[in-house]
């Protein structure tokens, strides 16, 4: 085998990456330059290009609603809040997810409960949340990790045992599939990013969908009041001139750029398929990689990024740095996780050792108004 | 256990258009540093402290 190009021999990755992401093409632009042209830079009743983006949705994963927002973490509050999430109430959330899962939770007033994910899968350890569960528990949020869809026989099993919500975010995997259906429409509510990086972009962007109208109205409520007189399925509702205050609403340029990339989802998730495949193929048979596990109900989706384990210890115990290092300098654009674990980041860890710290100083009174001590009690 | 396998990710691209010959690359750049020669001399390195590692997990 040749020398190392870390150490001088020559490197094995010559071709250049076609990694540039987004995609943007004529049609992208022109669709900008015609809703500029027009003068269509906010639209409050859903219309235009955010109305047909939410049918494509619907029509897309078959749910029965569809609400654009701002971004994919509006979304995920406005799923939260719409399922019902309130002070105190408990959501199982997994500890490796980006934050915006868990923020959510806590936007909403809820406390998340970090949970462990299966290392198969990545994906939330089901019967790791099943003893997490109290009578405070709300809902369970379902994260589908790169693309990789989870357990959602167990997550739906679970959740109907013990009258969860179930909260799903796709931000990872548009397109992705459990039995055939759609991920977004296996749970009470969903919510999608549309994010620049995303596999559909907006730019900045989110979506909600959901079948059940009164988590559509609550969300309308929370973010959307422009839209309440239009859309709320309740008539009630309907006599509200104004939500909750937020502006959840989404820029028609972004719902615009993502109709038209729309047009290329199911190519683009492939092209990603088939590239990711023939990837792990040809690494399955290093005895220190292993590759993440799709389950058989499942279809990969959105591939939003690529993971695979390293087992130093199958390795003569190379640490994951200097395997990275070398892999690097052969030109592998390759790197450690950047996702933290959630439970161990300043926001929430802080709040561990502040209450603990409250527990070991005074056993005659804690405080109970702080809503992560639910949390990091387990 | 999160934290156990979390400390072992890896993260590689994403690829969308068709680039079988880059990966071909990819691969074959795996099975170089992790042939037993290689890995020995970097195991090497990383003992005498020749390789200045970093590994941004929190």
């Amino acid at each position: 085998m040749t020398k190392l190009a870390l150490f001088g021999g020559e490197r094995i990755v010559t071709l250049p990456y076609d990694d540039a992401w987004p995609k943007i093409g004529e049609p992208e632009i022109d669709a900008v330059v015609t809703l500029m042209r027009e003068g269509r830079l906010s639209i409050g009743d859903g219309s235009g290009p955010i109305g047909e983006l939410e049918a494509a949705f619907v029509d897309y994963t078959g749910a029965a609603h569809a609400l654009m927002h701002n971004n994919g973490t509006s979304a995920l509050h406005a799923a939260f809040y719409g399922v019902g999430v309130g002070p105190g109430d408990e959501v199982l959330v997994p500890s490796y997810t980006w934050h915006a899962t868990a923020g959510a939770v806590v936007m909403a007033n809820g406390v998340p409960v970090f949970c462990e994910s299966d290392p198969r899968t990545l994906n939330i350890d089901v019967e790791d949340a099943a003893h997490r569960i109290t009578p405070r528990t709300k809902a369970i949020a379902v994260v589908h990790m790169w693309g990789n869809v989870a357990d959602m026989d167990a997550v739906l099993e679970l959740a109907k045992a013990h009258s969860l919500a179930v909260v799903e975010d796709c931000s990872h995997a548009h397109g992705a599939m459990w039995r055939g259906c759609h991920v977004g429409t296996l749970g009470d509510v969903a919510a999608f990013s549309l994010q620049g990086s995303k596999v559909l972009v907006a730019g900045e962007g989110g979506m909600l969908i959901t079948d059940d109208s009164e988590i559509y109205d609550r969300a309308l409520v929370l973010g959307s009041h422009g839209r309440i007189q239009l859309h709320a399925h309740d008539e009630e509702m309907r006599e509200l001139t104004t939500g909750l205050g937020f502006k959840y609403r989404p820029h028609p340029l972004g719902a615009a750029i993502a109709l038209e990339q729309f047009k290329h989802l199911a190519g683009w998730n492939e092209g990603r398929r088939d590239n990711y495949d023939y990837l792990v193929a040809g690494l399955a048979d290093l005895p220190a990689i292993r590759v993440t596990e799709s389950l058989e109900q499942a279809k990969r989706g959105g591939y939003y990024g690529t993971r695979v384990l390293y087992d130093a210890s199958k390795l003569v115990d190379i640490s994951r740095g200097a395997l990275v290092k070398a892999l690097q300098a052969e030109g592998v654009k390759c790197d450690t996780e950047r996702y933290p674990l959630l439970h161990l980041t300043p926001y929430y860890g802080n709040r561990q050792r502040a209450y603990m710290a409250i527990l070991h100083l005074s056993s005659r009174r804690i405080s109970r108004r702080n809503p992560m001590r639910l949390a990091i009690c387990r | 256990m999160t934290e156990k396998f979390h400390a072992k990710l890896l993260a590689l691209p994403v690829l969308t258009e068709p680039q079988h010959s880059l990966i071909d690359q990819i691969i074959e750049a795996f099975h170089k540093v992790m042939s037993p020669t290689n890995v020995e001399e970097l195991k090497d390195a990383e003992e005498s402290g020749d390789l200045i590692l970093f590994d941004s997990v929190v």
